[in-house]
């Protein structure tokens, strides 16, 4: 695939970077995700989940580009995975190097 | 320089329009045309691309240099007959990996590429884990390093003959000259001369030879100090050593000197050795031609200890990137065009002199480019190589990358990290994730959006080049400028890219 054709996708899927929402869950229902799935199907098969009490919301983070953002992080750490806050962190990171990457690509070109 | 069969070749490409993907697109098409038009050399895919002669011609003609020095081939093939005989270099290349023991494939990637050069170039140095066991030989290497051995010998007048066809491994004996030759010029080492690391970085280390002669200047400062006084054959080899270490440096200082092992210690005035010499007293020591003349009428040490003066250690990463000098003295369509003729017909053989170059430019300046053309074209070219290879790796990493967000998902051993339209994302961990795999699943997400970061930046910057008014210059040579001239920023990026894969 060339850039051309990549950037069109990436276009064409992306509605709106003005917000990074970032969930992590904790849990065991990776048998019932695999790579067919759409995201909205995986957060139906999640947010059932956690209902359930099958997993558990260990961080959530959502910014607004214009100021607001609201962070959550389970306060009782003890029975979710060492590095599941590090494994967010980065997760939130990646989100906003993906979008200052954009900006750079097309911040600089016009 | 006659240019007219190699001028560059025709270039199709419109000026950029439409809107930003369609011009990011159009230039993603200028890059690719480049390397199909053999404009840019680019790194090989595989053995099919390797041989193929219309998209790598140049370095095809350096590979095949290579294999005849080491003596894989049977004969030096002129540049212009390489198209037919690529079964022939395509088998020495075989050969090469058998006894470099490297996979079989014929396959000139950088594992390969790096092998060759770094058993033939004067200025690199040989990759100790990958060569030597400890601070013995590799045996399953042993042989292709042999052949560099006897090839660096015969090059400092130090054996008969470049290794052939018929090589076989060396024996001990072998290194009889050298051994003499550590021990006149009083070399300081660690272990007995042999086939191990510590002998071989010190006949593989041209700077430290060319210090050792540099610093046996006798109390005059007009011959040199050889501790074998009345032994005849004793100075006739270090004779023969340092005018074949001085050929070797002019060499690599880009001026037209062939290394040739033969002892011609005293110059012949009508030699080139002795017009190169005037040259070089000229150009880098300063000379009037009238003193030049005279300094150059015999091997003196003044022209060592000249040439060692600027070898002062330079950190690895300034070393070579003279690019933005090269791209200010590049800056015309005429010089693009006379660097292009002389890299088709030249072929860039070895690569080698660029760290001269480089070290000559902090000393005295941009004046010395005009006497050494050569070298500066080779850096031109090799400059704006090295930054095609950075943008294309730039952008291969934004298309892997947005193929993995439009998948939507990324998963790594007990996490799964999937993407919304938006780029949000639901990351959902194993609550029996150990360390291991948690390290796993951070390096993964790093690396993902890590690499189209870096990637946007480098694309960022060379197209704000490329767009920009360079004046002057038109088509294939615009592009090449605009490699050049992007390098010194690229290669910083690069380094954020190296980075990733040791996450």
């Amino acid at each position: 695939m060339g850039l051309k054709k990549a950037l069109t996708q990436l276009d064409d899927a992306v509605k709106d970077l003005t917000s990074l929402h970032v969930q992590t869950y904790s849990g065991e229902v990776t048998s019932t995700i695999d790579g067919s799935q759409s995201y909205d199907d995986i957060r139906k098969v999640v947010q059932s989940a956690a209902t359930e009490g099958k997993i558990t919301l260990v961080a959530e983070t959502l910014a607004q580009f214009d100021g607001d953002s609201y962070n959550f992080i389970k306060q009782e750490l003890d029975d979710i995975p060492k590095l599941a806050l590090e494994v967010h962190k980065n997760a939130v990171q990646s989100g906003v190097d993906t979008r200052l990457g954009l900006l750079t690509l097309f911040k600089d070109l016009f | 320089m006659g240019s007219e069969n190699f001028t560059l070749p025709n270039y199709n490409h419109a000026a950029l329009t439409g809107d930003k993907i369609n011009q990011l697109g159009q230039f993603d098409d200028v890059l690719e045309d480049a390397r199909l038009k053999g404009v840019i050399n680019d790194v090989p895919k595989n053995t099919l691309e390797t041989f193929d002669y219309k998209t790598q011609q140049i370095r095809l003609q350096t590979i095949a240099s290579r294999l005849y020095l080491l003596g894989y081939l049977k004969k030096k093939i002129p540049n212009k007959k390489i198209e037919k005989r690529l079964e022939e270099i395509k088998d020495a290349v075989g050969e090469f990996q058998i006894e470099a023991n490297l996979k079989q494939d014929n396959w000139v990637g950088n594992k390969t590429w790096y092998a060759l050069h770094e058993l033939v170039s004067f200025e690199s140095e040989l990759k100790k884990e990958f060569w030597f066991s400890g601070s013995e030989m590799n045996e399953k290497r042993k042989l292709a390093l042999h052949r560099a051995i006897q090839l660096r010998l015969w090059s400092l007048g130090l054996y008969k003959n470049k290794p052939n066809r018929n090589f076989k491994t060396l024996e001990t004996g072998s290194l009889n000259n050298f051994r003499k030759i550590i021990q006149i010029f009083l070399v300081d080492h660690s272990e007995p001369i042999g086939f191990n690391y510590a002998s071989l970085s010190l006949l593989f280390d041209q700077d430290l030879l060319t210090k050792a002669i540099g610093k046996r200047t006798s109390t005059s400062g007009e011959s040199f100090m050889l501790n074998a006084q009345g032994k005849n054959d004793k100075i006739v080899l270090a004779q023969k050593f340092i005018v074949n270490t001085l050929k070797v440096e002019l060499w690599l200082h880009g001026f037209k000197i062939k290394i040739d092992g033969i002892n011609n210690y005293t110059i012949d005035w009508d030699s080139d050795l002795y017009t190169e010499m005037i040259a070089f007293y000229e150009t880098f020591m300063n000379k009037s031609k009238s003193e030049a003349r005279e300094l150059a009428k015999k091997v003196r040490p003044d022209i060592f200890l000249g040439i060692d003066d600027i070898s002062i250690p330079v950190n690895q990463d300034q070393e070579e990137d003279a690019s933005a000098e090269i791209a200010t003295e590049m800056s015309s369509q005429q010089e693009i065009e006379n660097a292009w003729t002389y890299v088709k017909k030249k072929g860039l053989r070895l690569w080698d002199g660029m760290k001269r170059l480089w070290r000559w430019l902090k000393k005295v300046g941009k004046k010395i480019f005009s006497a050494i053309r050569d070298n500066v074209f080779k850096g031109f070219f090799r400059f704006a190589t090295k930054a095609y290879k950075i943008v294309t790796g730039g952008i291969s990493a934004v298309v892997k990358s947005i193929g993995i967000y439009c998948k939507g998902q990324l998963n790594t051993p007990q996490m799964h990290c999937t993407f919304s339209k938006d780029m949000d994302s639901l990351v959902l961990i194993s609550s029996s994730m150990t360390d291991d795999n948690g390290q796993k699943a951070i390096n993964g997400i790093q690396n993902q959006s890590k690499a189209f970061s870096v990637g946007c930046r480098i694309i960022a910057w060379i197209f704000k080049i490329f767009k920009g008014a360079i004046s002057g210059v038109i088509g294939w040579a615009k592009l090449l400028l605009t490699l050049v001239k992007s390098y010194k920023e690229l290669r910083i990026l690069y380094q954020d890219f190296k980075m990733l894969s040791t996450v």
